[in-house]
């Protein structure tokens, strides 16, 4: 195909373009609006931003600083947990032809289709029997059991294009299997390892519902959860929901700007998530 | 296979057995029989037999025929408009890098804020459409787009917004792979764009857009943060999907039994989902032998 093609053709692409992208930004630029409005002047219709009230994206900030830190430990936790759980298990499951390996890539899958809603009700019937309900623990650990799966596969996926000779050269050197994951495997599985982990903290920063269901003390809420309570306050402050919420993105689109070739990458390959 | 490499293997594996099974293995057991058991009053903790679904059979086909309209309103437009942005990035033009960046864009955004954005973007008063609407003069009174009749649309071109970077990044990828040469060859025998599209561009996709079609909808099927930060299910469950039933059993009506037995109606629809995809997928690339 021509890079530039005819000028109709070109026409109908720009025009095209210039919809979507409008589309894409129109929700984000909407915040952007109300961010910057004073809670007087509200209700004033805007196509553009006619005030510049810098000042609520501190009173906002002082509002959520506790919470983003909140959703940083969680992501982070989740990140580091579901990594060292995941490299073991990925490069059994894409070295060893073992019996049982397709039933176990099956409930991998399975567990990726089936959302956190449909197991939270009981999920948080056993928390409570346990009595680990509104623990910072607990949401770590169900963050990285729902990630899991997507992890091992991204995994999975790296491990299996790396030499085998690797492992034959490790085991004449006499290093044992962890030596081998520890020494060998791991310096190497760098790119593998980043994408993994850029999904499993993204996914967890983004994540609402399990918290919703698992915390009540709201010095435990991450961003997300604090979001939605400003937004279900009986007078909402829209100018702090907006602040808020474009403090909130910051994070995930950084990332997103930052890897998305990584991004892509992972998608791909079969991060599911849509 | 000797002793000590089955020992590593069932070591390397136990961890994610045993975090999977708590994450997932006991509360999927656990709603499989609390469908069946009473909560509350009289009955509990008792079997009942089919009386949860009873309880709800009156709610079953208003709420699945919203849960579908949800779902398939969302994914073919998003799948529809992901090819198209891909296809326009397929080839090199100037600023092509920020169309790509900024369509990207919503798939980082947590879908509790994707709620509240849109909430502000459909406000009566300040809201942009309406805005817009009244200054060129459309609209004498502002449209309450979250009212009953347009609630589930407005829902779905949210969940549509944040669909297509999805589909627009697997078209994107796959597009990449078509070999230039077939596209050439067809332009020496006199095809025309649109011929090559029908000819080779779609036979080329159809992997990609099966799997991508059955990733989204499983995935959009059980959206809960989007319906919940913008409608809360109503006004008067026009938005009342699946998931939005299992929170309020749950949280409003404190009955496990019954938000148990519309997880399992959920979890039968996305089974028979996830055996057509794992079916696809095994039919696509040939296993490996073992």
């Amino acid at each position: 195909m021509s890079s530039k093609g005819t000028l109709p053709g070109r026409i109908v692409r720009t025009v095209l373009s210039v919809i979507f992208c409008l589309f894409a930004i129109i929700p984000i630029y909407m915040a952007v609006i109300i961010a910057l409005t004073p809670y007087a002047n509200m209700l004033e219709a805007q196509l553009w931003p006619h005030y510049h009230e810098f000042s609520n994206f501190l009173d906002a900030f002082g509002l959520i600083a506790h919470n983003i830190f909140n959703s940083f430990l969680y992501a982070a936790a989740a990140t580091v947990l579901t990594t060292l759980i995941s490299v073991p298990a990925a490069y059994a499951l894409a070295r060893y032809p073992f019996r049982g390996r397709t039933a176990v890539s099956f409930v991998l899958l399975l567990s990726q289709m089936i959302a956190g809603i449909v197991i939270l009700p009981t999920l948080y019937q056993m928390f409570n029997e346990l009595g680990l309900l509104d623990s910072s623990l607990t949401v770590v650990i169900v963050y990285t059991g729902v990630n899991l799966a997507l992890v091992v596969t991204i995994h999975q996926g790296y491990f299996s294009t790396l030499p085998q000779s690797l492992e034959e050269a490790a085991a004449l050197d006499g290093c044992n299997y962890a030596q081998l994951l520890t020494r060998i495997i791991l310096p190497i599985s760098g790119p593998g390892i980043a994408v993994g982990a850029i999904f499993v903290f993204v996914n967890s920063y983004n994540e609402f519902v399990i918290p919703l269901f698992l915390l009540s003390d709201s010095d435990k809420y991450p961003l997300t959860l604090t979001v939605y309570s400003l937004l279900s306050d009986t007078t909402i402050r829209w100018h702090i929901v907006g602040a808020a919420s474009l403090i909130g993105i910051i994070p995930p689109v950084v990332i997103f700007t930052f890897f998305q070739k990584y991004i892509i990458q992972g998608v791909t390959a079969g991060a599911v998530k849509g | 296979m000797t002793a000590s490499k089955r020992k590593r293997i069932v070591l390397s594996l136990l961890p994610l057995a045993i975090i999977l099974c708590f994450v997932y293995g006991y509360p999927l057991a656990s709603v499989c029989i609390s469908a069946f058991r009473g909560f509350g009053g009289s009955s509990d903790g008792q079997f009942v037999g089919l009386e949860n679904f009873m309880t709800i059979s009156e709610d079953i086909p208003q709420t699945v025929t919203t849960t579908l309209i949800w779902t398939f309103g969302s994914v073919l437009p998003a799948m529809v408009f992901g090819l198209v942005i891909a296809m326009i990035c397929n080839r090199s033009f100037k600023g092509k890098k920020v169309v790509v960046a900024i369509n990207l864009l919503p798939y980082a955004i947590p879908l509790i804020i994707v709620a509240s954005c849109w909430r502000f973007v459909y406000n009566s008063d300040f809201g942009l459409i309406n805005v817009f609407l009244e200054k060129i003069g459309l609209i004498d009174e502002p449209i309450s787009f979250l009212s009953f009749d347009t609630a589930l649309i407005a829902v779905i071109v949210a969940r549509i917004w944040r669909a297509i970077p999805f589909a627009f990044m697997n078209y994107y990828s796959a597009l990449t792979t078509i070999p230039q040469e077939q596209y050439e060859q067809a332009s020496i025998d006199g095809a025309g764009p649109f011929q090559r599209f029908r000819y080779i561009t779609l036979p080329n996709l159809r992997a990609t857009t099966s799997s991508t079609i059955i990733v989204l909808t499983v995935w959009t099927f059980l959206v809960f943060d989007i319906i919940f930060g913008m409608t809360g299910g109503g006004p008067i469950d026009a938005t009342m999907t699946i998931s939005m039933r299992i929170y309020r059993e749950m949280f409003s009506m404190k009955n496990t039994g019954t938000a148990s037995a519309w997880s399992l109606i959920a979890i039968f629809i996305l089974t028979l989902i996830t055996i057509l995809y794992w079916k696809l997928m095994n039919s696509k690339e040939d296993d490996y032998v073992e």
